[in-house]
């Protein structure tokens, strides 16, 4: 339905996007994701022409709309987005901002509008709201009616830019649960988004945008559990990831402690493992304590849901060591609690790195 | 930072709290040998409200015990539970020492 | 050194003989070159006397009472001193001049004498001075002998009127101000017998004195005048002070004019007429002899020299400007467009003194009894009426018919008419208008007797010699009121023909007009509060007619309103007001809308000029502007001012609204257009649908208070000669004087249209807010 062949877009000198080239097929639903400022939004604003490319090709059924013959209102009413700070019409009440689209673009009478609205709104969950005003309305009620102004307009493809990042946490379940539904439904989607879960769990495709480009695509599978490319992998670990840098041997282990708890809230593991990951913390520090006068040391916690397991890494600098080499401990204490806490301890020599990757045994629940 | 005690007739009762980690354990370390060497011998030592412990913290109390029985004298744990219990349980030390219910059957014990 | 001190001694005591040879007699009145001696004299022995009896100087009255006191035997003052000064020597003197010369010889350290005569003798004997305040101010009256009441009440009743015709207030400027010392000549038909005065003759002036062998003074003149009243004849019999009341018991004279003070013993011998006087009375010392103090010296006007750095009002563009700037450096110059103006700006004490023609402040004071002439004959001009440079055959004519009226006594009748007598009470004939060629004449219109708008008509000098003209000469006069200031530029740029209302011809104006020749003299008189008037000091208060507050209200307003139908000024006005305001509302948004417009395009050539209009329209003052686009833009076009009015306050206002606009269209958010052109509505549709209904939400506040302000803006009109509500209260002012009520009366007027508009406004606001609808909604 969308053919898009090598857009680019500048912003003066600061080029925005290289070449993107994608075809998004009815019914389709796309997730893009990546790190801020990637162009995310820069792309999904171009399709629908509210920032004008500065080359390529966008076809829309065939139809090229970067001809200037095009009319690109007619075009842009079929093709709606949903914004991150929703825009609701400020001077209009709910219903209206349903029925101004219908009634002066599609040419429908007031009566058949309203009466569409009212079951859009109940669609959504707010029929009772259709007198209220934007501003009386919560974050995640003004994004449903603004989900259910776009499709008051009967499009063929909603655009989602960023729909849950301006919502309250609490606020955010709602909106998703409606967007869900659109999908089931078979509403053809392209979503920027930062919630992860979400768009593993709703996308057809998952594109990972970064380098002002396509950087990498897949299937939801494909693009969270076994990205390919270096940045990707990067950026899924980075979300599921906790790094931290030991400097000297008068690190601050409280508040190291402080962050990894936090570290484990997000990612909402239970109180069992998260002693446990700290123990194994604490006590592999205790094990590199002599080495910390001249070595670096560079942790990394990551923790994978769909596994369910939690990985640590760490990374020290200086000559090859391998701390488990029994000839080098103090005594059996630490060593024991480690291992009985761990499924695998993995030792690796990276170019000038000593690696250790242990794996926790997995949570009986 | 003060641990609690309080003396019996049979034996002096320890309260160790929150965390006994690479922190905090030479402070307790201390605080130990000080009573040791004011000339307590029999230790009940309380668990109850220990939330963490580490094998720093363990050490601690293998240099208590060892220093204890120097002086022919007892140590027994109370109230050991939760991942406290865990680690007792993995690094073996659940069987070095004499474990109890409670301070109540500990001190029975240090008094028989 | 020894012989030194010999001769200085001997000289000094040659000079001590000199001195009272040569200054025996009254010290006032006294030739020059032997005045000149004599104090000289004094100078030299006084200075020696006084100064080694005195050693110390005099600071204050208190210092004095253990002193020498000089009085006039008998006098109040006597009595005064006895009472007050318990332990000083008090000396007692027969004659005023001897108090003074014992004063002068150092016989006394100080004397007590009336503060008003003291003045006069300080004119020529600049070596004394007033010591102190004055101590007390006694009225004084007419003494009659206790029976005669018949001839008290006709005294009374002659005070009464002299009072209310003004001879009172003249006589008082003359003698007791001015200093003046001519006697008038004052008619008598002596055919009812005689009437004997009895009066002391060296009292002094400005009171009583002899001059060549008459008798001059203010009571003396009044002596003459109440003899002129009864028809009797004058017979002044001159005796000593303490012989006059014993003289009146005795009936050896009818009456007693001498200043006399009203005092409770007095009355127990004789009876008083009315108090026509308060005096006061001072103590005095040579001038050397008092410390001078830091106390305020008594800072009332004597002659317009004790202006010369004060406050001075002067009429926009007059003569008097160049005046005062020319002989007062140091003054402070304040202009006025109106002679109300002026009379507010005295009273309320934003100046000291004002210039006008003296005839007009004749009339105003007439209607404002606290304000008095300081002096008169400040300045005299000839008057003239101006013509456009390129009138000369008009200005000829004019000329003609000016000679024409001298000769034939037609001058000479208007002169009488306007001039002399009460302009308010002159009755302006009926001249019927030509009906040939068409003149402009433009007056200003608050200058009675050269020009006032009364009983709606034109009426005064300077118009009945136009309009006598006009018929003369078969010219339809159109007659235009404006400001002042307005009528030279007016005449300059072609708008009006002809201009007149007592306009001093003058080298300047004469380079911009010209003038026909003189057709009066205009003097000009200083006019302030008489409070701060030296020669006003202890009159008695005039009456002004103090009723209650609630009658004086409803004088005004019949005064204002009611009478000669000056409503209709105001309803007038009031409708111009209001269709100006309208009008360059409608004009102003809709242009506003235009600039708005370019000035967020994005193309340079629409922006620069439309940032251009806003920063200059709103960097020039609304008047000036006005002014410029009325005289300058429209010189020598013939267009209704009304219209130019709408054009001016329309661009003024569109410059603000289009700002108001853009500010309101900027501060929306960018979402809400974005979200309307991602729906599907055009850039010009999204502008309609959405960002402007909320752009006008916002503004509607700050557009009411704009729009409220070009109402008020409005009242500058009458800079371009059109007569709205502003222009109505000045006329009305112009003819009452009353500063207060047509103000406040306007003010509230004003107050109202703003209402009434808000009020509209606010009905739009309410329809355009949407959620008005669901709040009245609610509460049904």
């Amino acid at each position: 339905m969308i053919k898009i062949e090598h857009l680019s877009k500048k912003f003066g000198d600061l080029v925005v996007l290289r070449d993107v080239t994608i075809e998004i097929k009815s019914g389709e639903v796309i997730s893009i994701i990546g790190p801020s400022g990637t162009g995310k939004s820069t792309f999904l604003r171009c399709i629908n022409l509210l920032d004008r490319p500065s080359g390529g090709a966008i076809h829309i059924d065939g139809v090229n709309i970067l001809d200037p013959k095009a009319d690109v209102s007619k075009i842009r009413q079929k093709m709606n987005m949903v914004f991150q700070s929703f825009n609701l019409f400020a001077h209009l009440s709910v219903m209206e901002n349903l029925t101004i689209g219908p009634v002066k673009l599609l040419g429908l009478s007031r009566s058949d509008a309203e009466r569409k609205s009212r079951d859009l709104l109940k669609l959504v969950g707010l029929a009772e709201k259709a007198g209220s005003y934007p501003d009386e309305l919560s974050g995640g009620q003004k994004q449903r009616v603004a989900i259910a102004r776009c499709m008051a307009m009967e499009p063929r493809i909603i655009l989602f830019d960023e729909p849950t990042s301006a919502l309250d946490p609490t606020m955010v379940s709602e909106v998703l649960s409606v967007i869900r539904r659109l999908a089931k439904d078979g509403m053809t989607m392209a979503i920027v988004t930062h919630e992860m879960d979400f768009a593993r769990d709703v996308s057809n495709r998952v594109l990972y945008m970064d380098e002002g480009c396509i950087y990498e695509e897949g299937t939801p599978e494909e693009i969270f559990e076994r990205p390919q490319k270096e940045k990707t992998r990067a950026f899924i670990n980075r979300i599921r990831s906790f790094h931290y840098h030991i400097g000297t041997p008068d690190y601050d282990l409280y508040g190291m402690n402080a962050e990894i708890e936090m570290f484990c809230e997000k990612q909402i593991l239970p109180m069992k493992t998260r002693q446990n990951l700290l123990l194994i913390v604490e006590e592999m520090l205790q094990l590199y304590t002599p080495w910390l006068r001249t070595a670096h040391l560079d942790m990394t916690i990551s923790y994978s849901e769909k596994k369910e397991s939690l990985e640590v890494v760490f990374e020290s600098s200086g000559s090859a060591l391998n701390l488990f080499d029994n000839a080098q401990l103090p005594d059996e204490l630490g060593l024991t609690i480690i291992k009985s806490l761990t499924e695998s301890i993995d030792y690796q020599r990276l170019g000038d790195k000593n690696r250790l990757l242990l794996i926790l045994k997995k949570m009986v629940k | 930072m003060n641990i609690q005690t309080s003396k019996e007739s049979s034996a002096m009762v320890v309260k160790v709290t929150g965390r006994l980690d690479a922190v905090t354990a030479p402070e307790y370390e201390q605080q130990f040998t000080a009573l040791i060497t004011g000339g307590e011998t029999r230790f009940v030592v309380d668990f109850e409200k220990l939330d963490y412990i580490s094998s720093a913290g363990l050490r601690v109390l293998l240099a208590m015990a060892k220093q204890i029985k120097a002086k022919s004298g007892q140590i027994h744990l109370a109230n050991i539970g939760g991942a406290v219990r865990e680690v007792f349980d993995i690094s073996g030390f659940g069987s070095i020492f004499p474990m109890h219910e409670s301070v109540i059957s500990a001190l029975n014990a240090t008094a028989g | 050194m020894n012989k030194k001190l010999l001769v200085v001694f001997s000289w000094l005591l040659l000079v001590r003989v000199f001195t009272v040879f040569i200054c025996e007699n009254s010290v006032t009145g006294l030739p020059p070159v032997k005045h000149a001696i004599c104090t000289l004299a004094t100078l030299f022995s006084a200075d020696a006397v006084a100064s080694t009896t005195q050693g110390k100087k005099i600071a204050s009255v208190d210092d004095l009472k253990d002193k020498r006191i000089g009085v006039l035997l008998g006098s109040v003052h006597d009595s005064y001193a006895m009472k007050t000064f318990p332990n000083a020597t008090i000396l007692q003197y027969k004659t005023p001049s001897d108090i003074v010369l014992a004063v002068k010889t150092g016989k006394v350290d100080a004397a007590i004498y009336t503060y008003e005569t003291l003045r006069d003798i300080f004119r020529t004997n600049d070596d004394l001075a007033i010591l102190g305040s004055p101590l007390f101010s006694v009225p004084v009256g007419i003494g009659f002998n206790k029976t005669n009441n018949q001839l008290r009440e006709q005294f009374n009743d002659f005070l009464r009127q002299i009072k209310k015709n003004g001879i009172y207030d003249n006589m008082i400027n003359r003698w007791i101000i001015q200093g003046d010392t001519s006697m008038p000549e004052i008619k008598n038909s002596k055919a009812n017998g005689v009437l004997t005065v009895g009066i002391v003759s060296d009292k002094g002036l400005p009171f009583l004195i002899i001059k060549d062998n008459k008798l001059i003074g203010l009571d003396a003149e009044l002596a003459e005048r109440f003899a002129a009243y009864l028809g009797k004849e004058l017979k002044m019999s001159d005796m000593e002070f303490g012989s006059l009341i014993p003289a009146v018991v005795s009936q050896k004279i009818d009456m007693i004019s001498s200043t006399l003070m009203i005092t409770d013993e007095r009355k127990k011998q004789i009876s008083f007429s009315d108090e026509y006087y308060n005096l006061r009375a001072s103590f005095f010392a040579l001038k050397k002899n008092i410390v001078i103090s830091s106390a305020p010296k008594s800072n009332k006007f004597s002659s317009l020299e004790d202006l010369k750095n004060k406050r001075f009002a002067v009429f926009t563009g007059t003569v008097h400007d160049g005046f005062v700037s020319r002989k007062y450096p140091n003054a402070q110059l304040m202009r006025y467009e109106s002679t109300a103006d002026m009379v507010l700006a005295l009273e309320s004490n934003k100046v000291d003194v004002a210039l006008l023609d003296v005839i007009t402040a004749g009339v105003i004071i007439k209607h404002n009894p606290e304000l008095g002439i300081l002096q008169e004959d400040v300045l005299n001009m000839p008057l003239g009426v101006g013509f456009g440079k390129n009138a000369d055959d008009l200005r000829q004519r004019f000329n003609n018919f000016l000679q024409a009226i001298r000769g034939d006594g037609t001058y000479d009748d208007m002169y009488k008419r306007w001039c002399r007598g009460d302009p308010e009470q002159v009755v302006m004939p009926e001249i019927a208008n030509g009906t040939g060629q068409k003149y402009v004449l433009g007056v200003s219109v608050d200058d009675l007797p050269y020009v006032a708008f009364m009983n709606g008509k034109y009426v005064g000098f300077d118009i009945e010699l136009l309009k006598r003209f006009a018929a003369r000469e078969n010219i339809n006069l159109d007659i235009v009121p404006m400001e002042f200031a307005s009528l030279v530029p007016a005449l300059a740029s072609g708008k009006v023909d002809i201009i007149t209302d007592g306009i001093a011809i003058s080298e300047e104006r004469s380079r911009m007009v010209d003038f026909s020749a003189s057709y009066m003299e205009f003097r000009t008189a200083a006019m302030a509060m008489k409070s701060k008037i030296a020669r006003y000091d202890n009159q008695p208060v005039s009456e002004i007619a103090s009723g209650g507050f609630i009658e004086n209200t409803i004088e005004s307003f019949r005064r204002n309103i009611i009478l000669e139908e000056r409503w209709r000024i105001i309803l007038d006005g009031l409708k111009t007001t209001v269709l100006i305001s309208v009008l360059s509302t409608l004009f102003g948004t809709l242009l506003g809308s235009l600039v708005c417009f370019m000035r967020m395009s994005k193309n340079v050539m629409l922006s620069l000029p439309a940032k251009l209009f806003i920063s200059i329209l709103r960097g020039t003052p609304v008047l000036v502007f006005l002014m410029l686009i009325f005289y300058v833009v429209f010189a020598s076009v013939n267009i209704d001012p009304v219209l130019v009015a709408v054009i001016a306050f329309g661009m003024n206002f569109a410059a603000y609204v289009a700002e108001i606009f853009r500010t309101g269209i900027t501060s929306i958010d960018k979402g809400q257009s974005e979200a309307g052109i991602s729906l599907g509505f055009s850039k010009v549709r999204t502008f309609l649908y959405i960002i402007l209904p909320q752009t006008i939400q916002r503004i509607l506040p700050v557009y009411k208070g704009e729009f409220i302000s070009l109402v008020k803006m409005t009242s500058i009109v009458g800079y371009i000669a059109v007569q709205d509500l502003t222009k109505a209260s000045d006329i009305i002012r112009s003819r009452t004087f009353d500063a207060f009520f047509p103000l406040i009366m306007v003010a509230i007027l004003y107050f109202i249209i703003s209402w009434v508009l808000m009020l509209s406004l606010e009905y739009l606001e309410r329809k355009t807010d949407p959620k008005s609808k669901r709040k009245q909604a609610v509460i049904a």
